[in-house]
């Protein structure tokens, strides 16, 4: 949030305005993840049935199953890493603020386990739904594909925006711990 | 209470310390309505978090330093602490060190001032805290260290200051 207000004094009317606004806009960001929870996902379960009913073969209910659970995954993750980004604590103690901070940016944390398996779960509906044949492999090529340049871009970003953040807490951190 | 109620009555009764604290970083004016309007976002943004379970001043000072640390558009090595020669506390850093005129004591404080300058952010916003005559225990609290190592830093701080005033050349302590 980065609000210029234009004039000598600062009009808190105006600023209250403006973080009402940014509020809101959270919250329909909120509304959009409830959307992919409460339409998509029933209407790809009920799609995965529905083939299964049309070709009789368990894979296609599996492998739509698959989809779902990874689609769940990655709006769940989703919403609470906005949530924790957006919200950052300031009224935290300085080091405590700071440690959540470093930990924030660190380019691999635990919950990114989550990701993982949401990826997994999408890669193995892919590999249910397939045939053995030469689109089978093309479809693989692209979507690991995606997924190794995702990472690379995802790490070059973090790199340069999160990483000197990242050493700034931690510098800070041990310049609050040492004596 | 309403978010914005509470926002208000926050503001009303501590805009005077907010704006010292983003006086002691910032020379500039728009430098420093900025990091005032900052903090007052980010006030906001806690104000779900408020609890009650320490003082007020304490959470306001709190949300102040740690603005500081990550205030929008500066990088830390700019950040300035800036004192004037009446702030109510500045003798605290030399308390025990009589000066024997005006003219010595202004000489001093301008030095005073530009040491104050170099020292890194962490030392700045524990010599806000100080000047601003927060205990060590309250120190302590918006820090998130205890209360001796809060001692040790002010004293190694003032020391640091000291050396440097009497025109030694001690710079490690």
């Amino acid at each position: 949030m980065n609000f210029k207000i234009k004039k000598d004094n600062i009009n808190l009317d105006q600023l209250v305005g403006k973080l009402h606004k940014e509020d809101n806009r959270y919250a329909k960001l909120c509304r959009i993840l409830q959307v992919i929870y409460w339409i998509f996902i029933p209407f790809f379960t009920f799609s995965a049935i529905n083939r299964y009913i049309d070709s009789g073969e368990i894979n296609d209910l599996i492998g739509g199953l698959f989809y779902v659970v990874g689609f769940l995954i990655i709006a769940i993750f989703f919403g609470n890493y906005h949530k924790e980004y957006k919200y950052v604590d300031y009224s935290l103690p300085t080091l405590k603020m700071l440690k959540d901070a470093a930990y924030r940016y660190q380019p691999v944390q635990l919950k990114s386990l989550w990701v993982i398996l949401a990826v997994l779960f999408i890669y193995a509906g892919l590999i249910m739904e397939s045939k053995l044949d030469a689109a089978f492999m093309r479809e693989q090529l692209i979507f690991l594909g995606g997924v190794v340049v995702g990472l690379f871009f995802g790490l070059i970003v973090w790199y340069f925006k999160y990483k000197p953040l990242r050493d700034n807490a931690l510098r800070l951190i041990a310049e609050i711990e040492g004596e | 209470m309403k978010k914005e109620d509470q926002f208000n009555q926050i503001l009303s009764e501590n805009s005077d310390r907010i704006h010292r604290i983003c006086r002691y970083y910032n020379s500039n004016t728009e430098d420093q309505k900025d990091m005032y309007q900052e903090v007052l976002v980010n006030i906001w943004k806690s104000l779900d978090n408020f609890r009650g379970d320490s003082a007020i001043s304490t959470w306001i000072y709190r949300v102040a330093v740690n603005t500081s640390l990550s205030f929008t558009g500066k990088t830390y090595k700019q950040m300035k602490l800036i004192v004037s020669t009446d702030t109510q506390n500045l003798s605290s850093i030399l308390d025990d060190e009589g000066l024997e005129d005006k003219q010595k004591e202004e000489s001093q404080f301008n030095l005073l001032q530009s040491e104050l300058n170099m020292l890194s952010v962490i030392d700045k916003a524990l010599i806000s805290l100080m000047l601003e005559g927060l205990s060590m225990k309250e120190i302590a609290d918006v820090i998130g260290i205890n209360e001796p190592n809060v001692k040790v830093k002010i004293h190694r701080i003032k020391a640091q200051l000291k050396t440097k005033l009497s025109g030694g050349v001690t710079y490690e302590l």
